[in-house]
């Protein structure tokens, strides 16, 4: 047995989707037109009682859920450390206390929005839900916040200073926040995918069960704006797998309806002449800053099912087998994030 | 192998520079005073705020008049610059060299100063931009432009130190030759009427591990340390100040803005770091603690200490009532501060130190001694209970 492979335990969503399911796989609600979509939530009353769904904020409901869900699937009783990743932690909180200065002045403010804006809001609730008193962080990196807190993990347990981990991605989108997205020209475009919201979290760990999903065999993220550093970190990954790039069956990308983010998947792709088949999560799931989570749950359920799941596809390409998806993520052509996984 | 600093860079309400920080510890003169840059209703609050306006910042951070100028990058790049150049960073050929930043409130200053044009009209729009967190690290990282890898933690007052035991693990996963992390922030009126919201503000110069201690006082700027491994450091010929040779990272997990009654979180993360380190609590010489002079935090963090090191409490002291509570930077300020003792032999005073805890009964140092620093620890407590724990050793 490889003493040093990393694998998915287990994966817990809330989405745009059907929530904490699979049914998208085959059955996916399909948003058109719209360039925003928030999250449909569960009914939390048939998991929490009344008070602590009063006391925590609607992201913070979901993580306690998503991250006690993806425990409990995994076969493992505890989680060494738990790793977010969040574009904008608590935005929603963090707008509210920012409208009533703006709008309302500084005299009469409560505490209430305000202690539930840092963006490490998020991750403390789950170390509360997981009685996990180890190593917390979280990353707030723009498009590789959830990437930043992968590597983070899979580097503790690849040296061994700890066996398992709950790696997350957790976004919420106000309607203003995401306008000045949209006006910046992060966001928003016409052909595929939408602006959304993220929820999504996996347990990894070195323990290979029954339930595993896949194996994580490299994560390498970069920033840099020439093609050949690019290739480089590429590389590294492929290395890091033991594989070519011939190996790669699949590639999760993260295509999403905007024009400049797009045309640099499809420059880069072919610099680094990756002609698999291509998958995307931003028509079924939405793109947030962590909202690549989605990609990389996807990916692994291909994995585990040794088939391509049709709603992730966005060509018409075919695969012969499905044993290695890389899983290529950028941000505004500056920031990137090569993950390989690996039939297990 | 050994994690090495060689090179350190601080900006705060008490220097520019580490030069003029170590002045300011040395004369036991305090920043915390009036506000005069940061516009709020509540000025009756002291601060350590930085007194630079954003044209004043922009000069000292070599950025050119045109650009947009947001104050937590800004001072972020000339901690970061002042950094790089005391570990001789000129040649970076062939060296993989990192970024990592913590901070929260980000761009929130300009956010607040025009969220209303941002949201309804396009006249602020030179100045539109996200503002998030990831911005004002790849505003400093753009402006160096060394860098390989970007990316930003924020842990709420632990962030710049969780920013360093990143980078320590990337070094010793040889993911990177050099890493330069820590934090910076600014004073913002959103987090001012945060902090002021929860009633843990002092409306005099705080009083860390006093009885009397009422809060804290929020303050401002930035510290970042160069590490890379000690084959590296000889390779580029440059002479190490000290090592990092411990640290911890732990979670609370008991409550979003308290602490736990036995401070179960800051002494895990205390004992972790003491662990790597393979140092007996004996031989810690001096721990800058996070003593934030909240009632809360205090009590807690004095809890634990007793609880880690039993009978023999290592001599220690806050130095928040000098800076301020730089909230995400403290983990970079105080471990540059942290560094400094042991380059120059000494401990910084508690300041405004009168009465102990009647519960826990610890002292302080009270007064500038010089000593020799072999082991320091420094701690950072977060929000939510991140709490994390460094230890930096000198090179005997």
């Amino acid at each position: 047995m490889d003493n040093n492979s990393i694998y998915i335990n287990s994966f817990s969503q809330i989405s745009v989707q059907e929530p904490l399911s699979e049914n998208w796989t085959t059955n996916p609600i399909i948003y058109q037109n719209e360039k925003l979509v928030k999250i449909k939530d569960p009914d939390y009353k048939e998991y929490y009682p009344a008070n602590i769904i009063r006391r925590n904020g609607k992201v913070l409901r979901r993580a306690m859920l998503v991250s006690q869900t993806a425990l409990k699937n995994s076969e493992l009783t505890q989680v060494d450390g738990v790793f977010t990743g969040s574009g904008l932690g608590c935005v929603e909180n963090t707008e509210a206390f920012l409208q009533q200065i703006v709008y309302e002045g500084e005299e009469f403010l409560k505490p209430t929005y305000f202690m539930q804006s840092t963006h490490n809001t998020i991750s403390s609730v789950i170390g509360i839900a997981l009685n996990c008193k180890g190593y917390n962080s979280t990353y707030c990196h723009k498009g590789i916040s959830f990437e930043s807190a992968l590597l983070d993990a899979y580097l503790q347990i690849k040296s061994g200073k700890i066996n398992s981990g709950f790696v997350c991605g957790f976004d919420e989108m106000s309607n203003t926040y995401f306008s000045i997205l949209e006006r910046a020209g992060y966001l928003g475009g016409k052909s595929i995918g939408f602006a959304g919201e993220s929820s999504a979290g996996c347990i990894i760990s070195n323990k290979l069960t029954n339930n595993s999903l896949c194996k994580i065999s490299s994560v390498r993220i970069g920033y840099t704006q020439k093609p050949e550093e690019i290739e480089k970190l590429l590389n590294q990954a492929l290395y890091d797998s033991n594989l070519t790039i011939n190996n790669i069956d699949l590639v999760m990308t993260g295509i999403n309806g905007n024009p400049e983010n797009d045309e640099a998947y499809t420059k880069n792709l072919e610099y680094l002449n990756i002609r698999c088949a291509k998958l995307g999560f931003a028509q079924l799931f939405g793109e947030s800053y962590s909202g690549s989570v989605y990609g990389v749950y996807g990916s692994a359920l291909c994995l585990k099912k040794s088939q391509v799941i049709t709603p992730l596809k966005i060509d018409n390409k075919t695969s012969e087998k499905i044993e290695n998806i890389l899983i290529y993520r950028h941000f505004r052509n500056k920031d990137h994030a090569f993950i390989i996984l690996q039939k297990c | 192998m050994n994690i090495t600093i060689t090179g350190i860079g601080t900006i705060s309400a008490i220097g520019n520079n580490c030069e003029e920080t170590l002045l300011s510890l040395k004369n036991c003169k305090t920043g915390i005073s009036k506000l005069e840059i940061l516009k709020t209703i509540h000025n009756e609050l002291p601060a350590g705020e930085v007194k630079l306006n954003y044209d004043q910042l922009a000069q000292l951070a070599q950025i050119s008049d045109n650009e947009t100028k947001v104050r937590t990058p800004l001072l972020g790049l000339i901690a970061t610059r002042e950094a790089l150049k005391s570990a001789k960073l000129e040649n970076t050929n062939d060296l993989r060299i990192a970024f990592i930043s913590g901070t929260t409130v980000g761009g929130m200053d300009r956010m607040e100063q025009f969220y209303d044009d941002f949201t309804h009209n396009d006249t602020k729009n030179s100045f539109l931009y996200p503002h998030d967190i990831g911005d004002s690290s790849e505003f400093i990282a753009d402006h160096i432009g060394i860098f390989s890898y970007v990316t930003s933690i924020s842990t709420a007052c632990s962030s710049g130190a969780n920013a360093i035991i990143l980078g320590a693990e990337l070094i010793k996963n040889d993911r990177f030759d050099i890493v330069v992390a820590g934090g910076c922030e600014s004073l913002s009126v959103y987090h001012f009427n945060g902090f002021n919201s929860l009633k843990i503000l002092d409306n005099e110069i705080c009083r860390p591990f006093d009885e009397s201690r009422a809060g804290l006082n929020l303050g401002e700027g930035a510290g970042y340390v160069v590490l890379e491994s000690d084959k590296i450091a000889k390779k580029r010929g440059i002479k190490p100040i000290c090592k990092l040779s411990g640290y911890g990272n732990s979670c609370d997990a008991y409550h979003q803005t308290a602490t736990s009654e036995n401070g179960e979180g800051p002494y895990l993360a205390m004992k972790e770091a003491l662990k790597i380190s393979q140092l007996k609590p004996q031989e810690i010489s001096y721990i800058n603690c996070h003593g934030t002079g909240t009632p809360n935090n205090d009590l807690t963090e004095s809890i634990a200490i007793k609880r880690l090191f039993g009978e023999n409490i290592p001599p220690f002291s806050s130095t928040k009532a000098y800076t301020g509570h730089t909230t995400s930077a403290s983990g970079g300020v105080e471990a540059v501060i942290s560094i400094l003792c042991i380059q120059k032999g000494f401990i910084p005073p508690n300041l405004n130190f009168k009465t102990p805890i009647e519960t826990t009964g610890l002292k302080p140092i009270t007064e500038f001694k010089n000593a020799e620093i072999k082991h320091v620890m420094t701690n950072s407590f977060g929000f939510g209970g991140n709490d994390s724990s460094l230890i930096f050793s000198n090179l005997n």
